[in-house]
C-alpha cells in the first residue's frame, strides 16, 4: 500500500516518462490485492494526473504535497477503506455461509443407523419400532450369558437413566432397549429374567434368528456365534458393545462405547435432547406402557 | 418342561463369579503365572481353581483365562510402541538441535 502511495507520488512530481516505470510498479499489485472499483478508480485518477502533471511541473515543481498529490493520496486512501471493508465483509459471508454447512452437515451428515424392527418383548408381545416413536431410545445389543462387559454396559446404561431422570431440564424420556444377540438361548423367559436385573423400564427384545440378524444389521452390529457348539455345551456370543441414542422419530442420534462413562454419556444425551427440544421438537414423558402394548 | 426355567446367571451368580476369579488370578500373580490353562498353573491355587471352575460357567472361564494373557499382551505391545515412540521423538529432537548448531 504505501509502496502504492510512494509511487503515485513520485509519478507526480517527476516527469510524465517516468510514469511508465510508475504503472507498471503499480499493475503488479493490482491482481493480487487491489481489483474491481478500487482498480479502476486508481488508473483513471492516474491517467488524468499525465495531464496535469505535466502542467504542474512547470508551473509549481515545489514539492510532491501540493493540492493534487492531496488529492490522490486521499482518493486512494479512500478507494483502499472501501477495498478493505467490501473484502472485509466478503470474508465475513464466506465465513458465515462456511458454519452454515457445518452446521446442517452434523444434522443431515449422520450415518443410516438403525431401521424398523418386528421383535417378542420380554412379556412375550409382538413389538415393533413404532412401539417406542415419540421417546428416546437407548439401545443395547447384549446376551444374557455374557461374562463380564454386558452387564456391566447395562449397569452403566442405569445410571445414565437414573442421572437423566433426576435431571429436571429432562426427565424421563428415554425408553432402553436390550437386544439379544444369541436368540436361540435367549428365550422370552430368560430375557425376562435378565433386563429385571437392570433397570425397571428397560425393554428386552428377542425373536427368531432371521429377525434378530436383520435388526443387529440395520445397525450395524456385528455378531457371531463360535462355529461348532455341541449340544449342551456354553458359549459366548462375540459382539460389537455400542449403544445407541435415537431419536423419538426413530432415527440415529448418536452412539457410546465401552470407554465411555457414565458420566459422559448423560451430558451428551442430555445435549442432544435439549437442542431437540430447542428446535421446538416433543417427546413424551410417559414411559412405555406394557399394558397398552399387550392390549393393542 | 412344563415350567420355563431360566439358564443364565443371575446378578448375584455373576458377582461371585467375578470374584472367585479376582481372587484366583491374585493366586496365579503370586506364582508369577500368566496362562491359567498353561501346564504350570496345574501345580498352583488348586483350590482356588475349582471354586473358580465351579462358580463360573465353562465358556466364562475359558474367556477370563485367555482375556488373561491377552491384556499383559497388548500391555506389553502398547509399551513397545511408547519406548520406539519415545525414540523416534527423542532422534528427531537430537536431529534438530544438531541442525540448529
Amino acid at each position: 500500500m504505501f509502496r502504492s502511495l510512494i509511487n503515485l507520488a513520485a509519478a507526480n512530481k517527476a516527469a510524465p516518462r517516468i510514469c511508465p516505470f510508475a504503472t507498471r510498479a503499480v499493475a503488479p499489485l493490482r491482481p493480487s490485492f487491489i481489483h474491481s472499483q478500487l482498480a479502476f478508480k486508481n488508473t483513471r485518477q492516474y491517467s488524468s494526473n499525465h495531464a496535469e502533471g505535466a502542467r504542474a511541473q512547470s508551473s509549481s515543481a515545489a514539492g510532491a504535497l501540493n493540492w493534487k498529490t492531496f488529492a490522490v493520496f486521499t482518493a486512494t486512501g479512500a478507494g483502499l477503506l472501501y477495498y478493505f471493508r467490501e473484502e472485509k465483509r466478503r470474508v465475513e459471508a464466506a465465513r458465515a455461509e462456511e458454519a452454515r454447512i457445518a452446521k446442517e452437515n452434523t444434522t443431515y451428515g449422520k450415518p443410516k443407523i438403525g431401521g424398523p424392527f418386528s421383535l417378542i418383548d420380554q412379556n412375550g408381545v409382538r413389538t415393533t419400532n413404532e412401539d417406542f416413536k415419540g421417546r428416546y431410545m437407548l439401545i443395547y445389543f447384549g446376551f444374557t450369558n455374557c461374562p463380564d462387559i454386558c452387564p456391566e454396559e447395562l449397569d452403566k446404561m442405569a445410571e445414565v437413566l437414573n442421572t437423566l431422570d433426576a435431571d429436571p431440564k429432562v426427565g424421563n424420556v428415554i425408553t432402553p432397549i436390550f437386544i439379544t444377540c444369541d436368540p436361540q438361548r435367549d428365550t422370552v423367559a430368560e430375557v425376562k429374567e435378565y433386563v429385571k436385573d437392570f433397570h425397571k423400564d428397560l425393554i428386552g427384545l428377542t425373536g427368531s434368528m432371521d429377525e434378530i440378524a436383520k435388526v443387529a444389521k440395520s445397525y450395524r452390529v456385528y455378531f457371531s456365534k463360535p462355529p461348532k457348539v455341541a449340544d449342551g455345551e456354553d458359549y459366548l456370543v462375540d459382539h460389537s458393545i455400542f449403544f445407541y441414542l435415537m431419536s423419538p422419530e426413530g432415527e440415529f442420534v448418536d452412539c457410546y462405547a465401552k470407554d465411555h462413562t457414565s458420566e459422559h454419556v448423560a451430558k451428551s444425551i442430555k445435549e442432544h435432547i435439549q437442542e431437540y427440544l430447542e428446535k421446538g421438537g416433543k417427546v413424551s414423558t410417559a414411559p412405555i406402557s406394557r399394558q397398552s402394548l399387550s392390549q393393542s | 418342561m412344563t415350567e420355563e426355567t431360566v439358564h443364565h446367571p443371575s446378578r448375584a451368580d455373576r458377582q461371585k463369579c467375578w470374584k472367585v476369579r479376582d481372587t484366583f488370578f491374585a493366586c496365579l500373580d503370586e506364582h508369577k503365572v500368566l496362562d491359567a490353562s498353561s501346564p504350570e498353573a496345574a501345580n498352583v491355587c488348586k483350590d482356588l481353581r475349582k471354586l473358580y471352575e465351579g462358580a463360573c460357567m465353562k465358556s466364562w472361564v475359558e474367556y477370563f483365562n485367555k482375556r488373561r494373557v491377552l491384556e499383559v499382551e497388548q500391555k506389553e505391545i502398547l509399551e513397545r510402541m511408547r519406548a520406539q515412540h519415545q525414540a523416534v521423538e527423542a532422534r528427531a529432537a537430537e536431529a534438530k538441535a544438531k541442525a540448529k548448531a
